[in-house]
């Protein structure tokens, strides 16, 4: 009877794990074709055989050599952009949050679904829009431009979560607080924002990556290769025809992809807190 | 004591400060009128000119002249320049209405103390009490200042575009003025028949995608996440660690990746299947199955995140719930259907609706995927798996037809922002967020 | 906000400058005389400096012939590396915005928008020149309605590009390549006669166009008069369903362009129809890969459209005259002729064409041969109604076996339909 039991059990863990299995091959192949792909001859992804008869660190070496390239100075100012609008971004929102999350007044329901409906506005249609404006503020092709752009958006998408989070750590500790005599402001700070560490984590993840994948708002704003993020320079050799180089494309992908990897691996433990807390009261 | 006359509203509606100033408030008198004085100077030098530049949208194009034998480059109004100029103006002309109204409020409700005997704050009481009471407003001025510039002028301007005839061939500045038509885009869209039919066969598809790509990612993401928390299963960090990449990688990588896997001929995943004896399949080239394939593929690029979220909400559920119904006798699946599905459901039903906007408007997926195709022939610039979200990239960026693009991202927006809003509304966080305080 | 007042009153200042330098005479400036149009002086501004916009592919001639130009005429050009597919898009937001390049470069198919929007000059005071230096159909690609813009680099158009060692000598048919596939395709080695992409219309054209179709009546610019569905597209698209089985067994949509790269590179795949930028991938291969004009179909020579790859001058420049300077300083013969040592460009040069030393080069003379049967891809922006449906019938063709005459028709009907629903207007 319990042998039965335990069998039966034995045999579910069986097909859980072949489905895992499955899953992981299904999810490491396509990372693996590209980190195999930067290793290619020429300059063409399809290949006949999965693996390349002959590898080569040529891409590599191309990408940080060729003179019109100018990866490392993409992979520079990518890094300046995505922390500085990490940290205005991950400010902004987080402020937006604590807002709505703590205080009681006039327009907040109302505001909250505009802020909601915002976030439905499909953003590209702004494109014309922003550049006109950034345009007569002289600050077209300038990183401050694209930070700006991307904190001032950074509510829009970060708030509903961070509310939700910050919902959750009670009240009553701000309000003894604020009966000893803390500022709002004190209370912000040295009492909610230590509490609510998952959710800064999470914010400040998503802010960061934002940057290194867009390419639709960098390219518009972004007028000169100098100037150009990662992601439009990878877009840029596989968008036209003429100039098509996907292993030279596969190369920068891997080596945006590593820190965007290893930070997320690093910090899922604290993301899985944030989301989880945040998204179970919305 | 005063009597109450109103008199200091009146002299704040004539001029900003001066009720203040009669209220015996210098400091804030003196603040009032210059932001007056500020406010009446630019609105006199800059609202007449953006108000008619917004609603002539230019008077001359630019053009070329023949001049003997040489052309010159005449330059003229550029309507989209006006237009956007014109609605600057005009959204800081409405902040200084906002802070004029301020100004009449506070010269009235200090008035109206001063008449009941009380003694009204001092400037540095009003910091202090701006600082403390209106602490959330405050707070707000920073991103909200961002929001209306960065977002909500340029909607605003969408929704204006909609209203003109901004399209190629003929209306395209800085050669030819845009001009102001009514509602003529809409009733082209809907009932022209050439964009008609685009429209509700796009319509339809987005409808289909934005519900079957949010479900299977969510079910999916619940699979996955039991599966891992399964008692017994061992490695849980392992396979959560592989399991979460998909979301690490940037999609313009691995979306241009899934495009070669699934070639038809060459791709690696036929190639595969004809090792096995089996046929190949059109994964991108026949439209139904080109459809079933970009949700797939969008399954491996979202699932990662419902995971993520979903181990999470699975370690909150108490485990005394799983105890007691094993004492009743109930059997995994009632127990999953009766105690993890509805508490899963439960706390995550925002998550689902702001995930169910998402994917109506999943531009990345389906542009670096598939770019629309494969050809639709009845369509109008649009493929069989364009949503209204890419076909609408098409019409601004590729075919510059502005106008149209911009009822339909109006259509777009008044569709899922009524829907998410409508359901958040309704949703056990919205209606009853001040239960855990 | 004050900028962009200010900006606001600095264009109106320049609008009121720019009125009254109209009937002033010009500030003094180099005098530069032209062989032919010596009765209008083009005076290039003093204080010059340009700024061009090129593609990776032209740099190494670009960069030559400005330091020349700065050299010869002492006004400093810069350049700025922007993809051949990204340059007009720039130009319609950058140029008006004035801080676009004084000169671009882009295909004349691209044309009809330009001027649309009103972004480039007319070719003007060199105009004669260019016309005599150029065969009329290069001359009607730039030109567009009734005014000549470009100012002719080099000329573009498919051609043949076949692997030496499978194909020793290239086939003047396509009844030859069916007959060489039946030897070599081998679908489970990957391994292929010939392939274009099969789902591009740009590349299907041939199959329209060798028996006397069209896109547009009066050389492309009559959008009333579709030649589509006449009698020889129909045959000629009959004959392109046909060549699923002979030659390539797959879907349309299976030849992308990185796969037929790949696999022509690879070796696998002994034939490629594609355009000129294939050449700077096999410009270092000379002995294993060659050129050759496209093969005939049904017995008449391979029909296909051309490009001509011109300099513009941006309508929003500051420096018009030192621009158009530099216009045709960079056109002329030689420049054209450094232009195909540099890069390997086609020229358009009428003298060129015909110069033995540069159609010594396998891949030139295979353009400037396929040259003497193509059309100029149309420019008239009602071309954009054309693209997709008339893809998506030949792939219902191709894919599904529809009959060619229905498939035709119903995408003619579509592109008409388009076409009145898209605009009210003309579109000249």
């Amino acid at each position: 009877m319990n042998g039965g039991y335990k069998s039966k059990r034995s045999w579910t863990n069986v097909i859980c794990y072949a489905i895992l299995v499955i899953l992981s091959i299904g999810t490491l192949y396509p990372v693996l074709w590209v980190v195999l792909s930067s290793f290619r001859e020429g300059s063409s992804l399809y290949s006949p055989t999965p693996l390349p008869k002959a590898s080569t660190l040529a891409h590599y070496r191309e990408l940080f050599d060729s003179r019109s390239l100018l990866f490392t100075r993409w992979y520079w100012n990518t890094l300046k952009i995505s922390v500085v609008s990490m940290i205005l971004g991950t400010f902004l929102t987080t402020l937006v949050a604590y807002v709505f999350s703590r205080f009681r007044f006039y327009g907040r329901r109302a505001s909250m679904s505009v802020l909601l409906s915002l976030s439905m506005f499909p953003g590209f249609m702004s494109m014309i829009a922003i550049y006109i404006l950034l345009l007569q503020l002289k600050l077209l092709d300038t990183h401050l431009a694209l930070i700006l752009v991307y904190s001032a958006g950074a509510p829009i998408f970060g708030t509903f979560v961070s509310k939700g989070f910050l919902d959750t750590i009670p009240r009553s500790i701000d309000e003894s607080a604020r009966i000893d005599g803390a500022s709002h402001f004190r209370v912000f700070v040295s009492i909610n924002l230590p509490l609510a560490r998952p959710m800064l984590t999470y914010l400040a993840l998503t802010n960061f990556v934002g940057a290194w994948v867009d390419f639709i708002f960098a390219r518009l704003i972004l007028r000169s290769k100098e100037q150009w993020t990662v992601a439009v320079g990878l877009w840029d050799m596989v968008s036209s025809y003429q100039s098509s180089n996907f292993t030279l494309f596969s190369a920068g992908a891997v080596l945006v992809a590593i820190p965007i990897t290893v930070l997320f691996l690093y910090l899922q433990r604290y993301m899985v807190g944030g989301l989880t807390a945040g998204a179970s009261k919305g | 004591m005063k009597r109450y006359t109103q008199t200091a509203s009146l002299l704040s509606l004539l001029c900003m400060g001066l009720g203040q100033l009669y209220n015996r408030q210098f400091k804030k008198g003196i603040v009032f009128l210059a932001a007056h004085a500020a406010g009446l100077l630019y609105a006199i030098r800059y609202v007449p000119g953006a108000l008619k530049g917004l609603v002539t949208l230019g008077e001359e194009s630019s053009r070329i002249e023949l001049v003997g034998k040489i052309y010159r480059h005449i330059p003229g109004d550029h309507s989209i320049y006006l237009m956007i100029e014109g609605l600057i103006v005009l959204l800081l002309a409405a902040v200084y209405v906002f802070i004029y109204w301020l100004n009449v409020k506070d010269a009235q409700h200090v008035e109206r103390m001063r008449a009941s005997g009380l003694v009204p704050r001092t400037f540095r009481q009003d910091v202090r009490a701006l600082l403390d009471h209106k602490f959330a407003y405050l707070m707000l001025i920073l991103p909200g200042i961002g929001i209306l510039v960065f977002t909500v002028m340029p909607i605003i301007f969408m929704i204006l575009l909609a209203f003109t005839n901004y399209s190629a061939p003929d209306h395209i500045p800085p050669a030819k003025l845009v001009d102001w038509a009514g509602f003529q885009s809409f009733v082209d869209l809907l009932q022209l028949k050439t964009w008609s039919n685009t429209f509700y066969g796009i319509l339809g598809w987005t409808i289909v995608w934005a519900v079957l790509s949010t479900v299977t990612t969510y079910f999916g993401g619940i699979f996955v996440a039991l599966l891992i928390q399964k008692r017994g299963i061992r490695l849980k960090t392992v396979w959560r660690t592989i399991l979460i990449l998909p979301y690490a990688i940037p999609q313009i990588i691995s979306l241009l990746v899934m495009r070669n896997l699934f070639n038809g001929q060459f791709g690696p995943v036929n190639q595969y299947l004809s090792y096995f004896g089996l046929g190949k399949l059109p994964w991108l080239t026949d439209p139904l199955w080109a459809k079933a394939t970009v949700i797939t593929v969008n399954m491996w690029i979202g699932m990662p995140l419902t995971m993520v979220l979903m181990i999470g909400v699975l370690s909150t559920i108490p485990k005394e719930l799983y105890e007691a119904a094993e004492v009743d006798g109930a059997s995994r699946m009632r127990q999953f259907r009766f105690i993890t599905l509805p508490m899963i459901l439960f706390s995550t039903a925002p998550i689902l609706i702001i995930q169910f906007a998402g994917n109506f408007n999943n531009f990345n997926v389906i542009y670096l995927m598939t770019n629309g195709n494969p050809v639709q022939p009845d369509y109008q610039y649009a493929g069989s798996t364009d949503l209204l979200v890419t076909w609408l990239y098409k019409l601004t960026l590729e075919t510059n037809n502005f106008n149209t693009a911009s009822a339909i991202g109006i259509i777009i927006f008044i569709i899922v922002a009524g829907l998410s809003v409508g359901s958040y509304r309704r949703s056990r966080s919205f209606r009853e967020e001040d239960m855990i305080q | 906000m004050k900028k962009m007042m200010s900006l606001v009153v600095a264009l109106a200042a320049l609008l009121a400058i720019v009125a009254c330098s109209n009937d002033k005479t010009e500030p003094a400036g180099t005098a530069i005389q032209t062989e032919n149009s010596t009765d209008s002086e083009v005076l290039q501004e003093p204080g010059a400096e340009l700024l061009v916009w090129a593609s990776k592919e032209e740099l190494p001639f670009i960069n030559e012939i400005s330091k020349q130009f700065t050299e010869k005429y002492g006004v400093p050009v810069m350049i700025q590396e922007v993809g051949a597919s990204d340059t007009l898009g720039k130009l319609t937001t950058d140029g008006p915005a004035q801080i676009g390049a004084d000169l671009v470069t882009f295909t004349h198919d691209q044309l009809g928008k330009a001027v649309s929007a009103g972004l480039v000059l007319p070719n003007d005071a060199w105009q004669e020149d260019t016309r005599k230096t150029n065969k009329d159909n290069v001359i009607q690609a730039v030109t567009y309605g009734n005014i000549m813009y470009g100012y002719p680099l080099s000329l573009e158009s498919n051609v043949l590009f076949y692997n030496k060692q499978l194909v020793p000598e290239p086939p003047a048919s396509f009844e030859e390549v069916v007959e060489f596939a039946k030897g070599f395709n081998d679908p489970g080695k990957s391994q292929f006669a010939l392939m274009w992409e099969i789902e591009n219309f740009y590349f299907n054209y041939m199959f329209i166009a060798s028996d006397g179709g069209y896109v547009f009546g009066n050389n492309g610019v009559n959008f009333n008069d579709i030649g589509l569905n006449n009698e020889g597209a129909v045959k000629g698209v009959a004959y392109y369903g046909t060549l699923k089985d002979k030659l390539l067994p797959m879907r349309t949509g299976d030849v992308t362009y990185d796969v037929k790269k790949g696999l022509f590179l690879g070796g696998q795949l002994a034939m490629n129809i594609d355009g000129p930028w294939l050449i700077h991938e096999l410009r270092e291969q000379k002995d294993r890969f060659g050129a050759a004009p496209l093969p005939s179909i049904n017995g008449k020579p391979a029909v296909s459209f051309f490009g001509v790859k011109s300099l513009y001058v941006n309508a929003y420049t500051k420096y018009p005259n030192a621009a158009k300077l530099f216009a045709h300083f960079a056109s002329d013969k030689e420049a054209q002729l450094l232009n195909f040592q540099l890069t390997g460009a086609a020229p358009s040069h009428s003298e060129l064409m015909t110069d033995p030393n540069v159609q010594k080069d396998e891949f030139v003379s295979a353009i400037t041969k396929q040259f003497e049967h193509s059309q100029p891809m149309p420019s008239i922006q009602q071309m954009s109604s054309v693209w997709i449906p008339i893809a998506a019938a030949m792939a219902d063709v191709w894919n599904n076996g529809t009959d060619a005459k229905t498939a035709l028709d119903h995408a003619v009907g579509q592109i008409k339909d388009s076409i009145s629903g898209g605009s009210s207007g003309g579109g000249l």
